[in-house]
């Protein structure tokens, strides 16, 4: 190689190198400041926060924290259960409340830092209830935790209230698609299984142990369900449902019993909305007539 | 350069490593597009020649023909064929025949189901010149045809070729090393040096020592050989060296 | 090398890949025979069969024609790239939840980057005067598959938690198809490339010798390139869309069949076809039936092809001294 393009390379290499340096730099930059205040790792502590009324008290949040609309605008410091551990560090928030964390030492890596951590377990409909009342202690709102677990109460006894009198065997039988590639359903061990019992209906996949078992779509064909449920998650519409190689038979496409209006985070997030997606979905498997609204 | 084959004629490409002699063959094959000048094959300019047309005229034997599929030595033979098969590649029966003869000339007949990877260098030489054969060109050219095989083989391919060469008009252009084989078996001899003609013409007027000294860079001496008074060079035990700059 | 004729082996094939079939139908979930064809189950079983031999096929013919094209044994369907490519496209479908053609985003998405790897290959492989060396094909092909393969994997650790099971069901490959018409389309692009390289067998047989030779005997080598270069794309596109990346058929198979049978192009073709057919459709019916959760394929045709492979490699010497 001449000489001239020896250097012309050389200079590429060296403004390449700049260029890249300059970028990372740059963009490390920013500083955050000590703002205090509460971190919810979360999404579904998030959500209690704000109905108990603590809303303001948060300073940061996760990617998914995104219910009520006031929750988007909170900084966010990373995604679920693992958060951007320097910003925290940095941030200074006298609370972090995390239903898990990704990295086991993140926890102690706080309190060392004098931040108070605490981890809540928000896997059941129960759980909720326990995290509205210690998430109410905690921030001082007690009566207003009472007043919330009231208010969940009523809407499960009014899901019940819709099918009381019918005996098991009669009760719809209820398929919900989480995923579509691979095909995913629950099993009883998830909170999703309670759902749909405490909404009156019969979880097709109940005899599978897994969380969310990947099912073969020939074992969806044989249980045969009478109600499908799915959601924007899996992109499926029920025309697309009805075209699936195989399919065409099941009871549910046949009677055109597909729920796809039900927000997938009333059923599939583990939080305050629950006991509305129970009440929206017994509604729907109980009165299919009188469509209403999700609250 | 320019030079001329005649039909029928048999001629040896002589000249030093790197001189440029397997390039020509390459150019006038049409492997390789001259920038300047053409290549005449029959009239008809090689560049604007179809490659089929191409290939049912002209054979060339490589010096390594490096593959790794195991094809057998008929089948490889039966390759030489394709310029001359229709669309569809169905071999008659006479393509069959000629493939047959083909293998019998190049004296590889008998080793004609064995893998072309099991067999020795010189085998394998012997069987792409079957291939070559089997294409039943009117032109043939040769890269170094000797150079996988012992003294006996060396001159039987020799005989062979030159005895196609007089009896089917086979017109032959052959690169060569070794000057006597050369000598001995070509009608004419083309010099190459630093890519340029340096010589061409009957061995006797071709292998001189100072042609040999400027080309070869090396003092060589040549006499008569005996039986078939051809050139011949003699080799003497002394040192002889090549060097860039002749003292 | 066994070298039986054609009317005994290509009968012998398909009786092959009919058993592979049968048992294909036999297992599962729910124990069919050939009344049940009809049902809803045996529907989907016969989807799912169908898929098997079309793509088995696709990728063990493309899988030979990259062997010879390269002249490198290592060569296989996804050696320039293509998985790769396909690869960050379906990624960034599933994650971004982009469905423009609705059910059909997916499999065009995939082909569309599994195409446009192998194009950038092919431009950075071109020399000045349009002529493709193989060597520098291989080598772009390293390169664009590592920096896509980078991409992928930057797409993988971004992915939201609930996408990341679909992303990995991809990247495994699966012969779960949901609907007739994108088998239809598959299939016929396949059939009719696989048509046209058997055709193009004796060139290949020609072009295996190298390119000089090849060239020499009246071949029209860069045109021949580009054409199977072309076809054998077509087919991994193809089946990558489809299916995701199944790996290690479009290796084995050409290998095995040609350590049997010869590197005759013009019966390697149709041999391979039919072989990885039924070496595919096996494979699934392992990995649907071994355990309650199925095991993705590409895990069983790696398990199941690998011993096989070594195999032969020790008894014969494989296409290679």
């Amino acid at each position: 190689m001449t000489l001239i393009k020896q250097s012309r390379m050389l200079l590429l290499v060296l403004l390449s190198l700049a260029a890249f340096a300059g970028v990372i730099l740059l963009k490390g930059r920013k500083q955050p400041r000590a703002v205090g205040g509460i971190v919810s790792l979360a999404p579904n502590i998030t959500e209690i926060l704000f109905e108990l009324g603590a809303g303001d008290q948060i300073t940061g949040a996760t990617d998914y924290c995104d219910y009520p609309a006031e929750a988007k605008a909170i900084p966010r410091v990373g995604s679920l259960g693992s958060p951007n551990i320097e910003l925290l560090l940095a941030m200074q928030p006298r609370l972090v409340l995390a239903a898990n964390f990704e990295h086991k030492n993140h926890p102690e890596i706080l309190r060392g830092s004098g931040i108070e951590v605490i981890e809540l377990r928000i896997e059941t409909i129960d759980d909720v209830f326990a995290a509205v009342d210690r998430l109410g202690q905690i921030t001082g709102a007690g009566g207003r935790a009472t007043e919330m677990n009231r208010k969940l109460q009523a809407c499960l006894d009014e899901a019940k209230s819709l099918y009381e009198g019918t005996p098991l065997e009669r009760r719809p039988t209820v398929y919900i698609e989480i995923a579509s590639k691979p095909i995913m359903t629950v099993g009883r061990r998830s909170f999703v299984h309670d759902i749909i019992e405490l909404a009156g209906g019969v979880n097709v996949a109940g005899g599978l142990d897994a969380l969310y078992p990947v099912v073969n779509p020939e074992t969806v064909v044989q249980w045969n369900p009478q109600v499908m449920l799915v959601g924007s998650m899996t992109q499926q519409s029920s025309e697309d449902l009805g075209r699936r190689i195989g399919w065409g038979g099941i009871d549910a496409l046949q009677n055109g019993r597909v729920i796809n209006d039900l927000s997938p985070d009333l059923y599939l997030r583990p939080g305050p909305r629950l006991a509305t997606g129970v009440l929206e979905l017994a509604r729907r498997l109980y009165r299919p007539g009188a469509q209403r609204s999700e609250n | 350069m320019d030079l001329g084959v005649a039909p029928g004629e048999f001629v040896g490409l002589i000249g030093p490593n790197g001189c440029g002699n397997t390039t020509l063959l390459r150019v006038i094959s049409g492997v390789i597009r001259p920038t300047v000048g053409e290549v005449l094959l029959e009239n008809q300019n090689v560049s604007r020649m179809s490659r089929r047309s191409l290939g049912r005229l002209l054979a060339v034997l490589l010096q390594d023909s490096a593959t790794d599929m195991a094809f057998t030595v008929g089948e490889v033979a039966a390759m030489g064929r394709w310029p001359h098969l229709s669309t569809f590649g169905v071999e008659t029966r006479r393509d069959r025949q000629i493939v047959r003869e083909a293998l019998d000339v190049a004296d590889i007949a008998h080793l004609a189901d064995k893998p072309i990877t099991a067999i020795s260098g010189g085998e394998r030489q012997r069987a792409f010149f079957a291939m070559c054969l089997a294409q039943q060109p009117r032109v043939l050219l040769l890269d170094e045809p000797l150079s996988h095989l012992d003294i006996g083989h060396q001159l039987s391919m020799l005989s062979l070729i030159r005895r196609l060469n007089r009896q089917l008009g086979l017109t032959v252009l052959a690169v060569f090393h070794d000057l006597n084989m050369a000598a001995e078996f070509c009608d004419r001899l083309a010099v190459l040096h630093e890519g340029r003609l340096a010589a061409v013409g009957d061995a006797a007027d071709v292998l001189k020592p100072q042609l040999l000294k400027q080309v070869y860079r090396t003092t060589l001496d040549v006499m008569v050989n005996p039986i078939t008074g051809r050139p011949q060079i003699v080799i003497s035990a002394r040192e002889t060296l090549v060097r860039h700059n002749p003292l | 090398m066994i070298k039986p004729k054609a009317s005994i082996l290509y009968p012998c094939l398909f009786a092959m890949l009919l058993m592979s079939a049968a048992i294909s139908l036999a297992l599962g979930p729910v124990a069919l025979s050939i009344d049940d064809l009809g049902s809803n189950i045996g529907q989907l079983r016969t989807a799912r069969i169908l898929t098997g031999m079309i793509i088995g096929a696709a990728l063990s013919v493309a899988g030979a024609i990259f062997q010879a094209l390269l002249r490198n044994p290592l060569a296989e369907p996804y050696v320039l790239g293509v998985s790769s490519g396909a690869g960050v496209a379906a990624a960034t479908a599933i994650i971004m939840n982009i469905a423009i053609f609705g059910a059909w985003t997916l499999p065009v998405m995939a082909f569309v980057g599994a195409i446009a790897a192998i194009l950038l290959v092919l431009a950075i492989a071109r020399s000045a005067g349009g002529a493709i060396p193989v060597q520098t094909l291989l080598l772009a092909g390293v390169v664009v598959g590592s920096v896509l393969g980078s991409g992928l994997m930057f797409l993988v650790n971004m992915s939201p938690n609930e996408k990341l099971p679909t992303v990995m069901w991809w990247l495994m490959g699966s012969l779960q198809l949901f609907n007739w018409s994108l088998l239809q389309v598959v299939a016929m692009v396949t059939l009719v490339s696989i048509g046209l390289s058997w055709f193009l067998g004796s060139s290949m047989n020609i072009l295996s010798m190298g390119e000089e030779p090849a060239a020499h005997l009246g071949l029209n080598v860069e045109r021949t390139k580009i054409i199977l270069l072309a076809l054998a794309s077509l087919m991994t596109g193809c089946a990558v869309a489809a299916c995701g990346l199944i790996g290690f058929v479009g290796l084995i198979v050409p290998h095995s069949v040609r350590s049997v049978l010869g590197p005759d192009h013009r019966r390697l073709i149709p041999s391979c076809a039919l072989c990885g057919a039924a070496f595919v459709v096996l494979a699934d019916s392992a990995a649907r039936s071994l355990f309650v959760q199925e095991i993705p394929i590409g895990a069983v045709t790696a398990f199941m092809g690998g011993p096989f492979f070594l195999l032969l490699l020790k008894r014969g010497r494989g296409a290679r001294p």
